[in-house]
């Protein structure tokens, strides 16, 4: 099996998949699925096991590279690497953005890692694990989700829930799935389709810190102070130091990557709430804390793999590369399903084997992109700052070939602006617009399924223990908090 | 001990007023949503916009009250006037910048992607202190890239001039 993978005709156009991986996903606007979408055709014309390569790696190397914008810039360059703009972007303002993206890279490489191993092991029960979730279950998931917002932004609880409760709300924009009624569409034609998530993160990240920069009184002359590149052995002691949050992070990225429709993104922000919130020292999420750079990327990666469970075992798909590829193994006669484990025993190895080696190709490729995106600090702030601007508008141009979609972003960076004055998270907002439609959808299917009773959220056993966890999330802390300092007292 | 001084907090009156604002039209603008009863149970699609809209009226509310409180704050030394200057020139600078970016939006329609930005680009960096070659040049290869990346890989249309061109 390996020696049919270590092929020149496998390995070039894989490692050239996972190069055209590494610049889609850190352009903003271009997306992982996007990316997976160009390679489709190509590999029409191939092998199964050089398509298949060419598909894997295009999808674990476009979600890495998603944070190399996020930690230079602060723009994500696909919507799971938003939490990148927290402590990686932080890491970068105190001149440490090599390090962190060297550290993001390894992490990303060992929870792909982790995660595929998980997909080996478990597969199969996982999936069924996955298939008890009805309406009532992923609606608590879509709120607890949303309390990860509050945690996200331990100390401004109740403005970070207000601002998960406007993401919410522009969720709602756009043609309603249910009645097809229209909501505050004001009779445009571009806005029935709902307000794309793209445009909305470029300008409430990437607009607004150009204009927080260009107004803050900084040098615009020179470029941002970074260190010298950090080689892979610097991390090594940090990676091996936090093994148990990449571990941790990893599992749970899996696990929510196997739910289908939940997703990369989901992923990230859920493991980035739970290390915070299980940290030792959680006042320094935000400011630039191992941790906060550790868990997302971790976790991201690892639903990548999980993604892929329910798709192999049962036809599912876990997220929108996951329903591409399973059109592309039809074609390549591999039916995913129960079955395939059994009669398809050589194609299920050698998706194993490929998702394997993508984690150790993804080191050397991640490292030349850091490289590369890297020269562009070295360029003074303010071309960075124009550059970063004129890509904003394109990224989100090329979305749907829309004005559009630019006026969002602008009217976002906006928002964004006025919001970081307010001192305002603009996180849970974010969340809120990922998370709205998820829970919104699955309230109404719930009660039309219930009949309107309200009985089923709050009494099956997998939707009781979620209503509870986000309880205890959220009683927990203060309660120890209380007890400490009343111990100390 | 931090000195610290009796204040208000602007920045939740700020937030508050802005909140109450949107919640009202929230509120305002779902009554015109239709709303179909098939009866099936279904709440209808006003049901979370109106309650999104309610949580931020309270919220904002709450914020405003808080606003208005006189609360201790860490006393912030007094800003020479020099810095004082400065500070206005950079909030100036970043009115220009929007005001030039939003001009480049509207005027892409008519001159095309290629000629706006490499006119947007070149104010903006000169506005920012550049020499006006240093700002023509940096713009011509901020174009050139997009135009690599974008058209030639990507195959995106980027926004061309009346006449079709550019």
């Amino acid at each position: 099996m390996l020696q049919e993978l270590l092929t020149l005709e496998v390995l070039i156009p894989w490692i050239l998949s996972m190069f055209l991986g590494i610049f889609v996903g850190a352009t903003p606007g271009l997306t992982a699925t996007m990316a997976v979408a160009l390679i489709v055709p190509l590999t029409y014309h191939m092998d199964a096991t050089p398509g298949l390569a060419m598909i894997i790696g295009v999808s674990f190397t476009a979600i890495f590279a998603g944070d190399i914008p996020a930690t230079w810039l602060r723009i994500p360059g696909t919507p799971a690497s938003a939490a990148a703009t927290l402590d990686g972007h932080a890491l970068a303002k105190k001149g440490q953005g090599s390090f962190a993206l060297s550290l993001d890279l390894v992490c990303s490489a060992l929870g792909g890692l982790i995660g595929v191993l998980i997909l080996m092991l478990i597969a199969p029960q996982l999936a069924r694990f996955a298939l008890l979730f009805g309406d009532y279950e992923y609606f608590w998931l879509g709120v607890f989700g949303l309390s990860m917002s509050a945690l996200v932004t331990m100390g401004q609880t109740s403005k970070a829930l207000l601002a998960a409760a406007i993401g919410v709300f522009i969720s709602t924009v756009g043609q309603d799935v249910v009645s097809n009624s229209q909501r505050f569409t004001f009779g445009n034609v571009d806005a029935m389709a709902g307000l794309n998530f793209i445009p909305v993160m470029i300008g409430l990240f990437g607009v607004a810190e150009v204009f927080r920069n260009i107004s803050s009184g900084d040098s615009l002359t020179d470029p941002a102070p970074q260190e010298q590149p950090t080689s892979l052995l610097a991390v090594v002691p940090v990676v091996a130091k936090n093994i148990g949050c990449i571990i941790k992070s990893a599992i749970i990225g899996t696990c929510i990557g196997a739910l289908p429709g939940a997703g990369a993104d989901v992923a990230a922000w859920g493991a980035y709430g739970i290390a915070k919130s299980t940290s030792k020292t959680p006042e320094e999420f935000g400011t630039g804390a191992i941790e906060g750079v550790i868990a997302p990327t971790s976790a991201n990666n690892a639903a990548v793999a999980g993604a892929w469970i329910p798709a192999l075992v049962f036809g599912v798909p876990g997220d929108a590369v996951t329903a591409i590829v399973l059109g592309v193994l039809m074609v390549h006669n591999i039916k995913p399903g129960p079955f395939l484990f059994e009669e398809g025993g050589a194609a299920v190895k050698s998706i194993f084997m490929i998702a394997l080696l993508t984690q150790f190709l993804l080191i050397p490729c991640g490292f030349a992109g850091i490289f590369g995106f890297g020269l562009i600090q070295k360029l003074p702030k303010r071309v960075v700052l124009v550059a970063v601007l004129v890509f904003s508008v394109v990224g989100s141009y090329a979305i749907n070939n829309s004005m559009f979609d630019v006026y969002v972003m602008l009217v976002f960076g906006l928002v964004g602006v006025f919001l970081e004055a307010c001192k305002v998270p603009v996180v849970p907002m974010i969340l809120g617009l990922i998370l709205g439609p998820l829970v919104e959808q699955k309230l109404r299917a719930g009660l039309i399924a219930s009949s309107g009773s309200l009985e089923p959220f709050l009494t099956r056993p997998i939707s009781m223990t979620l209503w509870m966890m986000l309880i205890i999330t959220f009683t927990g802390r203060p309660i120890y908090l209380w007890f400490t300092r009343k111990r100390k007292s | 001990m931090t000195p610290f001084k009796f204040a208000r907090s602007p920045e939740n009156l700020a937030f508050g007023i802005f909140l109450i604002f949107i919640a009202t039209t929230i509120l305002f603008f779902s009554q015109s949503i239709r709303v179909n009863d098939f009866g099936n149970h279904d709440p209808g699609p006003r049901v979370i916009p109106i309650a999104m809209a309610v949580i931020m009226l309270l919220g904002g509310i709450v914020e405003v009250v808080s606003g208005f409180r006189v609360v201790p704050v860490p006393l912030q030394p007094q800003p020479q006037a020099l810095e004082q200057t400065a500070s206005n020139a950079d909030w100036k600078r970043g009115l220009s910048v929007l005001i030039g970016l939003l001009a480049y939006l509207i005027v892409m329609n008519w001159l095309g992607f290629l000629v706006c930005t490499l006119i947007f680009g070149s104010i903006a960096l000169i506005s920012l202190g550049s020499r006006w070659w240093t700002a023509l040049l940096s713009s011509l290869c901020i174009v050139v890239i997009v135009q690599i990346l974008f058209v030639e890989l990507f195959h995106v249309s980027l926004p061309t001039s009346v006449w079709g061109g550019f």
